[in-house]
């Protein structure tokens, strides 16, 4: 069959040009809100000094170590954890082709909680210390951090099996993640009955998500995994246009719908099992950077995916660094402030309503 | 032959929906298939773009048996409007680009930016280009999945029910717009359908199912008051108006 070639019209490349712009304008704030992130604090650190210890010199050497070994990589690791849970609610909402789905709602960072807590049971409590404000030290973390990575993707690996006895649908992937999430905060909270007073202020304290935890090594696992994640993720985004226009459409486009959704719930889920396993659990970033981005730029993966990522990264950067500075000298975990904004921000979404 | 189908067979778990289905579709032909709810009109369009894989028999395009090809070559052959297309917030120019997927690598080239601009005018859904496809009505809507079928370049169109949803103006739109298309390009169209009366004025060719067989296939001559009262179980006359066969139940 053939038709007849016709020209573009102008109207849709300014249209696609609208969404690129949008897309690098993003970009070009968060390297903006970055070198923001990095100078304020604590002590503030004027911008030439500061842009002078990127090029190396001396006249920065006062600066270097709150620089490079403190607000660098805690900037660094919001931007790639923010732009991988805004990735993975990106991915599981469209997979699921349900507005709720999300690393939370889904039941993954439960089980990573949980996974948490029953390594503080069994290897107990450390002694008392953090970043930043007197609070808790974990014993074992890397122990703890292997524990809650296990359990996370052991939840996907169970939503998936279920998902394989009955046939890959959203319905099923999302009612099994709920009862998932159900039960991992059962086992969670039965943990914490019976944990004596250090324990259960480690388990809690596991939970506050903060992306302060990670050093340099910690950045660079979540910067790879994010990285094979986003390249994987966008290299599907038409297989997630067609998904959006119906199941049966997207298997007639040639798109074999159960195998992308189940590897593509794979890999948010692995991102998110990374993130949680190291800084904790961080609320609402996951859920509402992709309705952002919707609302912005609409539902088409080739600037969603990238859109949310820049969005999501932007949006928990901001997040921490107003979380450092809004009880100053006291550091709030950047979680709490996320949970504040993510309510609201989210029910305003609903409100506004929009198609989807 | 533009499509054979031979000896398809095909069961849900133990339970038997199309038994030893057999026809053939020439290019340019409209085909109907009809039957009462549950007969596997819509089990048999499935099987004919391997969305559901025959438990016997072949699917051949051009001669070629569609079952030994992977998903994305049968979908450069076959192009398959849903009964229901969901709407998400992207352009009609974007949703009818998504037809390019069985042709593309990496990227939407020019040539697949060009052909997705034809189809959008061979529909006449230019003025609506770049409205988000949420605010379409029912009848736009189907137009952007025939439109999408198109650019897939298929040698096939498989629609189901079609005219399901739809008002009185666009069910006509839409079915013209089908033998349109298959007059003027080398491709067949092959859909279930319900209304039998629109059903006769647009199609070739009707296939019958009974009993997940075949019960009568043939041109509209051949259609009989006999074949829909055995088929739908209810006793039918068919009148002619205006040179179009009508189709009035007795019941």
């Amino acid at each position: 069959m053939h038709l007849t070639h016709t020209e573009v019209p102008e109207e849709y490349r300014a249209h696609i040009g609208r969404k690129t712009s949008f897309v690098i304008g993003s970009l070009v704030v968060l390297g903006l809100t970055l070198i923001g992130a990095v100078s304020v604090g604590a002590v503030r650190i004027p911008l030439p000094e500061l842009l002078a210890s990127f090029w190396n010199q001396a006249s920065a050497d006062k600066w270097r170590i709150i620089i490079w070994h403190i607000r660098m990589p805690q900037a660094l690791t919001a931007i790639v954890s923010g732009a991988g849970l805004a990735a993975a609610g990106a991915m599981m909402q469209s997979i699921l082709r349900n507005p709720l789905g999300s690393p939370f709602t889904l039941g993954i960072s439960h089980a990573a909680a949980f996974g948490a807590a029953l390594c503080v049971m069994i290897m107990g409590p450390g002694t008392v210390q953090n970043t930043g404000s007197a609070a808790l030290r974990i014993l074992s973390p890397y122990a703890v951090t292997l524990s809650a990575f296990i359990f996370s993707l052991a939840a996907t690996f169970i939503i998936i099996a279920i998902s394989r006895v009955r046939r890959a649908s959203p319905e099923v992937l999302v009612l099994a993640g709920v009862a998932l999430g159900s039960l991992f905060t059962a086992g969670t909270m039965f943990l914490q009955y019976f944990a004596d007073d250090v324990e259960l202020a480690a388990m809690v304290f596991w939970t506050f998500g903060d992306v302060a935890r990670a050093s340099w090594r910690e950045l660079l696992i979540i910067a790879a995994v994010l990285a094979v994640v986003a390249v994987y993720g966008f290299y599907n985004r038409w297989n997630y246009n067609a998904i959006d226009a119906g199941d049966e459409t997207a298997r007639g486009l040639g798109v074999r719908v159960e195998r992308v959704r189940l590897a593509g719930m794979l890999a948010a889920s692995l991102i998110t099992a990374v993130v949680v396993a190291f800084l904790g659990i961080i609320g609402f970033v996951g859920l509402v950077c992709p309705h952002m981005v919707r609302r912005l730029i609409g539902d088409d993966h080739r600037f969603l995916l990238p859109g949310t990522c820049i969005i999501g990264a932007l949006l928990l950067l901001a997040a921490d660094t107003a979380a450092r500075l809004v009880l100053a000298p006291h550091i709030l975990p950047v979680s709490i402030l996320t949970s504040f904004l993510g309510a609201p921000v989210f029910i305003y979404l609903i409100i506004r309503g929009y198609g989807r | 032959m533009m499509l054979t189908v031979d000896n398809v067979s095909f069961r849900y778990k133990s339970k038997p929906v199309l038994d030893s289905v057999a026809f053939e579709v020439a290019a340019h032909q409209v085909v109907s298939i009809l039957g009462p709810n549950g007969v596997g009109k819509t089990t048999l369009l499935r099987c004919m773009n391997a969305i559901l894989r025959p438990e016997t028999g072949s699917i051949r395009v051009r001669n070629e048996n569609i079952l030994n090809l992977d998903s994305m070559e049968i979908a450069r052959k076959l192009g398959y409007v849903a009964q229901t297309a969901e709407a998400a917030r992207t352009t009609v120019f974007d949703a009818v680009l998504l037809g390019r997927r069985p042709h593309m690598t990496w990227r939407a080239s020019k040539h697949d930016l060009k052909l997705t601009n034809a189809a959008i005018e061979r529909l006449a859904l230019g003025d609506l280009s770049l409205r988000y496809v949420t605010e379409l009505s029912g009848g736009e809507l189907q137009k952007v999945s025939i439109a999408r079928a198109l650019v897939q370049e298929p040698s096939i169109l498989l629609l189901d029910e079609p005219t399901s949803s739809l008002d009185l103006k666009n069910q006509i739109e839409i079915l013209k717009t089908v033998r349109q298309v298959a007059a003027t390009h080398e491709v067949a169209a092959i859909m279930t359908m319900h209304n039998l009366n629109m059903a006769l004025r647009y199609s070739d060719l009707f296939i019958f199912l009974k009993g997940g067989r075949i019960y009568s296939a043939g041109s509209p001559e051949t259609v009989t008051p006999e074949i829909i009262e055995a088929v739908y179980g209810v006793p039918v006359d068919i009148v002619r108006h205006r040179d179009a066969p009508m189709v009035v139940p007795l019941a």
